[in-house]
């Protein structure tokens, strides 16, 4: 079998799967309880229509209402601390169990491990991607449908993202861009975590403790991070959309290659692996 | 191969066109932004008031003392906003005001500076020169001063605007240094 046909299978799996949608279900209640605890009430403000008789004041908009941006809200640090646990819910056991149930060993006896590994890895990035990825589009685009898009405007200390940040040109051109890059980066992060319980597979044998291998991972890494005063590297840092720390390209480059880095030993690890 | 659904993709078309409707509707509930460039020098119509910005220059501290009659005020200014340390410095811009009240003149105190229109860049307004305006309409000079910081950024690369209006109408006066 070809990694097509593997990939056709496990993409099928992972939709038939009800794990997929209970970790969707999670994560857009999350969004959702972020529209309904802030963005209704910047909605209401509007209404109030103060913008036309007070100089300076500008409409509550998208950019300064969905997750990450709105002040005070705490759903956006929720999403970004439990990304790791979200990512798992989906697909990322499914190869610790094909081992243990024996379905690799059928699969073996008709095609090659290279197919099944790559397929097994991309299919589990992409169910990880989405499940932390779709509840900030989710957030983004119910956010629309509730408070104007209006582009924000420099110069005006108006905005959270202030100059010389991250994709600060980018926010003051494009804001639709810049949020759909955050969420590309969100999905690449989340794609990773998943990715690290393949590695997990080889490291323990418990289902859960394989589930919460990146969690594990993530915060004791955070807390190295911490504790060696560098935690701008952690994720939980980077994954700021509102970026209400630094953030940095190059940081962020250098952590998803790490984590990449590390999920690539499941390749290493799975073909050395003698299943039959 | 997947087996394609119509029933679902024609559910997903429905609600996406719901969704772009709703959007469309929220949208129009507000106007568009409209944006208006004047340069300094050029006179231009402001709350039914005559405005004109005759000119714009960084001064130092001591022209700023000059302005002031409690040297104390503006020490204490200095002090606050660290103009005289780092890259900050000090941007003051003269505007010709006709028929100027006090109402409106509280209102050009929230004028701000901005290094560029898109992109990068900020400033903050940080004081005006204290005068006497009552409620008569007058035609006045009034000066703002802005701190500039210019931490990150090279002033030579980066246009100055001085903002008069934000929203529904971005209007702005490109400044002259």
């Amino acid at each position: 079998m070809s990694i097509r046909r593997f990939f056709i299978i496990e993409i099928r799996r992972v939709l038939r799967s009800p794990a997929l949608y209970i970790a969707l279900l999670l994560g857009i209640l999350l969004a959702v309880s972020q529209i309904v605890q802030y963005v209704f009430h910047f909605a209401d403000i509007n209404k109030l229509e103060l913008y036309m008789d007070i100089d300076f004041m500008f409409p509550h908009s998208v950019l300064t209402s969905m997750m990450g941006f709105a002040s005070g809200e705490w759903q956006s640090y929720a999403l970004v601390e439990i990304a790791p646990l979200l990512a798992v819910i989906p697909f990322a056991n499914s190869y610790y169990l094909d081992i243990k149930n024996g379905y690799v060993k059928n699969l073996y006896t008709r095609a090659s491990k290279k197919s099944y590994l790559v397929s097994k890895y991309i299919v589990t990035f992409l169910s990880g991607a989405a499940a932390v990825a779709i509840p900030l589009l989710v957030n983004f685009l119910v956010c629309m449908m509730v408070v104007p898009y209006i582009q924000p405007i420099t110069g005006t200390a108006l905005f959270g993202i202030p100059f010389q940040t991250f994709w600060a040109d980018l926010f003051y051109t494009n804001g639709i861009l810049y949020v759909l890059g955050f969420c590309g980066i969100y999905a690449i992060f989340g794609g990773l975590y998943a990715c690290l319980s393949l590695v997990a597979a080889f490291l323990v044998n418990n289902r859960f403790l394989v589930q919460l291998f990146p969690l594990i991972v993530i915060m004791a890494g955070s807390m190295i991070l911490d504790i060696s005063k560098n935690s701008l590297y952690a994720p939980r840092m980077l994954l700021q959309m509102g970026q209400g720390f630094s953030i940095s390209g190059i940081r962020i480059l250098l952590i998803i290659g790490a984590l990449f880095i590390i999920t690539l030993t499941y390749f290493w690890r799975g073909a050395k692996n003698d299943t039959i | 191969m997947i087996q394609f659904k119509w029933r679902y993709a024609i559910i997903l078309a429905i609600l996406i066109i719901l969704c772009g409707v709703r959007i469309y509707y929220v949208a129009g509930q507000f106007p568009e932004e409209e944006t208006i460039v004047w340069h300094q020098g050029e006179s231009f119509s402001w709350k039914d008031t005559n405005v004109t910005v005759k000119k714009s220059k960084f001064v130092s501290k001591e022209e700023l003392c000059s302005r002031y009659q409690d040297v104390s005020e503006v020490a204490e200014i200095l002090e606050t906003y660290n103009i005289e340390g780092g890259k900050l410095k000090l941007l003051a811009v003269t505007i010709e005001v006709n028929d100027l009240t006090y109402e409106k003149f509280q209102d050009i105190l929230y004028w701000r500076v901005a290094f560029g229109v898109t992109g990068n860049g900020v400033s903050y307004l940080t004081d005006a020169v204290h005068t006497d305006i009552t409620d008569e309409p007058a035609n006045r000079e009034v000066t703002l001063f802005f701190r500039c910081d210019f931490e990150s950024m090279d002033e030579d690369d980066v246009d100055f605007i001085l903002r008069t209006q934000l929203y529904p109408i971005q209007e702005y006066v490109e400044l002259d240094i």
